[in-house]
């Protein structure tokens, strides 16, 4: 009888052998521990004694499967879509209300005290208030540092909303550059993300605007009627694309372009604008994305920390949402689907050395990992201390780094930790 | 099935009767060694105000969830793993668990606004489509009524809260609760018995018969009637199942919940992966690699210890492939019957 045969026949013998246990009826572990169980929170001992007893006992089995079932209905992203008031409360998160409201008073203050900004050139006036509408999010938008029609607020209000349905109302602006601040976070807020600070307006800090209104030569005036004719060139990162330029408009003095909200380049100034933009495009990516919170390596496996997680493949992303929330992209960023790996959680970095492989670390020796992109398990921290960075190779291998600077790698998925030089 | 409190830690209340039953509401505390791991679960609780809830009375919680887990060996057990112990709980949800059987309003609102659409998916998830959202409703909604504490005892509203020892998350431990109760219900109300019952009452009579070389009858219950009986037969078919059990107990327990999982249960590699937290390719490749031990460990039993030659060793898988044919596509549709029922 060949091998194969020899299993074969042996098969049916398991099943009886296996099923047939005496003794299994006692000693059912309790709710608590099958949870924990479940959850891969039991020492080596413990689990090597709940297994011995699933091994032989039907009924904790079945209970254990239907576990998994409710656990697997938890995990899918309609059923960890966060309560309202966590959908409601982030419009009042302070990480991204207090900048804006910074940079509206700066603006507004550096509005009033520039009075060469009101005057408004005689060929400026001449030219209509044209707010053509871009035609989606990633056309570029042009700054207007004035006090745009009423039709004018509208149609930019609806356009730069329109690529984030979602988004929230922006506040009102009265001074043009608020307009300005406004449009940008209004852009801004297009990211559906509970962590907004990653892709917040804030991250043009008031210095950064002061020296661009320096560059301008227009003029701007709170007045309804004064069209202002300056413009610059500002990248902001919207939900649906990566970047999204505005586009510069050139200087009133030399083409007498007034500033609008541009779905597309034509005509001398528009061309000349495009120009300005490219040239100036770069250094102000580069200055965007200076900020920590979304610097971040486009190379699997590398460090990273940020609330954005890169992965080897351009469109899968992992996002760190806040509230222990954790969100994937297939899309590169287009949608979103999130789970809830732990709700106590504080995250606050992440590695994904795989499409479905990510290391998560937090606060309070939190390490969390999932290889297949829905179910996570806790990994046993080398230290119960802050984790601010991870720096992972495979589902086996990572480096972990405290708060104060130590790192400790594993390559056994956290059994044993070893403490780096 | 739930464990009552353990009996307070003996260094913590040396004079409370040795078989006196605690009750929860009893102040169980932690020795002083404690001290700033209690201020550090304290802490990591982040309890808010309005639930009322005090420091000692997490403390309890703390005490009996140690007491729970050492099971009265807490004299024994290192400090250093208590305290361990102690920092990896889950410290809000204890808290959450020990303000609502405290009868903290806030708190219960609080547990009602977070888990009970929870709660309900998970039994639907649970009890499966075919019992209907009443049925499913119904098992979470009597859980909420334990949870809240409808029963009374010693002039107490006793809560199921009180058995949450903070080892897992408490979402876990709600829905291990709903799946025990599904599975008891409907263990209950099936009309066949258990294989594994009637596989024991089986397996011991092949098991006697075996050994005392009794002739009369033959392994299985189909033998027809009139055959004449085959006292080789079941020799064989009793000694290669005493090896082979013997072989089973010499596993480790994973290796042999992992069969289990396949043989009885008829798990796929996919769900047995997802069980044991394993990737789907490990658990078919571990699953062949034990499959393969055991085979060879019987046949060098069989060879070594029972003297048989290789026919006679054929012979017994013959005789067992015979008297217990397995059809494993079979026995996956059956799995996947109850797994769509909700283990019904």
């Amino acid at each position: 009888m060949a091998s194969r045969e020899r299993d074969d026949a042996m098969a049916g013998l398991l099943k009886r052998s296996l099923a047939g246990e005496a003794g299994a009826a006692d000693g059912c572990p309790a709710p608590d521990a099958l949870a924990a169980y479940f959850e891969r929170s039991l020492d080596a001992e413990e689990t090597a004694r709940v297994e011995l007893h699933l091994s032989q006992c039907g009924r904790c089995r079945e209970q254990l499967a239907a576990l998994g079932r409710a656990e697997q209905v938890a995990a899918t992203p309609a059923a960890s879509a966060p309560p309202k008031a966590t959908r409601a409360s982030w419009l009042w998160d302070w990480r991204w209300l207090a900048p804006v409201a910074a940079v509206l008073i700066l603006t507004a203050v550096w509005a009033t005290r520039r009075p060469e900004l009101t005057r408004i050139p005689e060929h400026s006036k001449q030219s209509p208030a044209a707010v053509p509408a871009p035609q989606s999010a990633q056309q570029p938008i042009r700054r207007v540092d004035r006090q745009p029609p009423q039709q004018d607020k509208q149609q930019l209000a609806s356009r730069v909303a329109a690529p984030a349905p979602s988004a929230p109302p922006a506040p009102p602006a009265p001074a043009p550059a608020a307009n300005f601040a406004a449009g940008v976070g209004m852009a801004a807020s297009a990211d559906n993300s509970r962590s907004t600070n990653s892709m917040a307006p804030k991250s043009a800090s008031p210095d950064e605007l002061s020296k661009k209104a320096a560059r301008q030569e227009g003029a701007t005036d709170q007045a309804p009627n004064a069209p202002a004719v300056t413009s610059e060139t500002l990248t902001i990162q919207t939900e649906s694309s990566p970047i999204a330029s505005i586009a510069p408009e050139s200087s009133p003095h030399s083409n007498g372009a007034v500033g609008g909200v541009a779905g597309g380049a034509s005509g001398a100034p528009s061309a000349r604008a495009q120009t300005a933009k490219e040239k100036e495009a770069p250094a102000l990516v580069s200055t965007f994305r200076a900020r920590p919170e979304i610097v971040t390596e486009n190379q699997a496996g590398e460090l990273s920390s940020a609330r954005i997680i890169t992965t080897s493949d351009s469109n899968i992303l992992w996002r760190i949402a806040g509230g222990g929330f954790i969100e994937r992209s297939e899309d590169g960023g287009a949608t979103w689907n999130g789970t809830l790996p732990n709700p106590n959680a504080h995250f606050v970095a992440g590695s994904a050395p795989g499409a479905k492989i990510c290391w998560l670390v937090g606060h309070d020796g939190i390490i969390l990992l999932t290889e297949d992109a829905s179910n996570w398990r806790v990994i046993p921290p080398p230290v119960r201390e802050d984790f601010v960075a991870i720096s992972a190779r495979s589902a086996s291998s990572a480096t972990v780094t405290t708060a104060d600077g130590r790192k400790f790698t594993t390559t056994n998925q956290g059994e044993s930790w070893t403490a780096a030089k | 099935m739930t464990s009552r409190p353990a009996q307070p830690l003996a260094a913590a209340d040396a004079r409370r009767p040795e078989n006196a039953p605690s009750p929860p509401s009893a102040e169980l505390r932690l020795p002083a060694a404690f001290a700033s791991t209690i201020d550090q679960c304290w802490r990591k609780a982040a309890a808010p105000a309005d639930w009322d809830l005090s420091r000692v009375q997490f403390e309890t919680a703390l005490a009996r969830s140690v007491a729970h887990r050492f099971s009265g060996a807490a004299t024994q057990t290192e400090t250093r793993t208590m305290r361990s112990y102690l920092e990896t709980l889950h410290h809000p949800d204890l808290a959450l668990a020990c303000a609502c059987s405290a009868g903290s309003e806030a708190a219960w609102e609080f547990f009602v606004a977070q888990f009970r659409q929870e709660l309900y998916r998970a039994a639907r998830a649970i009890a499966g489509s075919a019992s209907g959202d009443s049925n499913s409703r119904e098992i979470a909604d009597s859980l909420y009524a334990d949870l809240y504490g409808l029963r009374e005892s010693d002039g107490r509203r006793k809560s199921l809260f009180d058995y949450f020892h903070g080892r897992s998350k408490l979402a876990t431990w709600l829905r291990a609760i709903l799946a025990q109760r599904h599975v008891d219900a409907i263990r209950r109300s099936r009309k066949l018995e258990p294989l594994e019952d009637e596989s024991r009452a089986e397996l011991s009579g092949i098991v006697e018969q075996a050994a005392a070389n009794a002739s009369a009858g033959s392994c299985s219950s189909r033998a027809a009637a009139g055959d004449p009986p085959d006292p080789d037969r079941a020799r064989y078919c009793g000694m290669l199942q005493a090896v082979l059990s013997a072989a089973l107990a010499a596993l480790e327990p994973r290796e042999r919940l992992r069969m289990a999982y396949y043989y009885v249960d008829g798990r796929t590699l996919a769900e047995i992966g997802r069980l044991l937290g394993e990737h789907e390719a490990t658990a078919s490749r571990k699953l062949e690699r034990t499959r393969r031990s055991l085979r060879e460990c019987v046949d060098a039993t069989l060879h070594r210890d029972k003297q048989l030659s290789e026919a006679q060793v054929q012979l017994c898988y013959e005789y067992a492939r015979d008297e217990w044919p397995f059809d494993l596509d079979a026995t996956l549709r059956s799995a996947g019957a109850i797994s769509s029922d909700g283990g019904s």
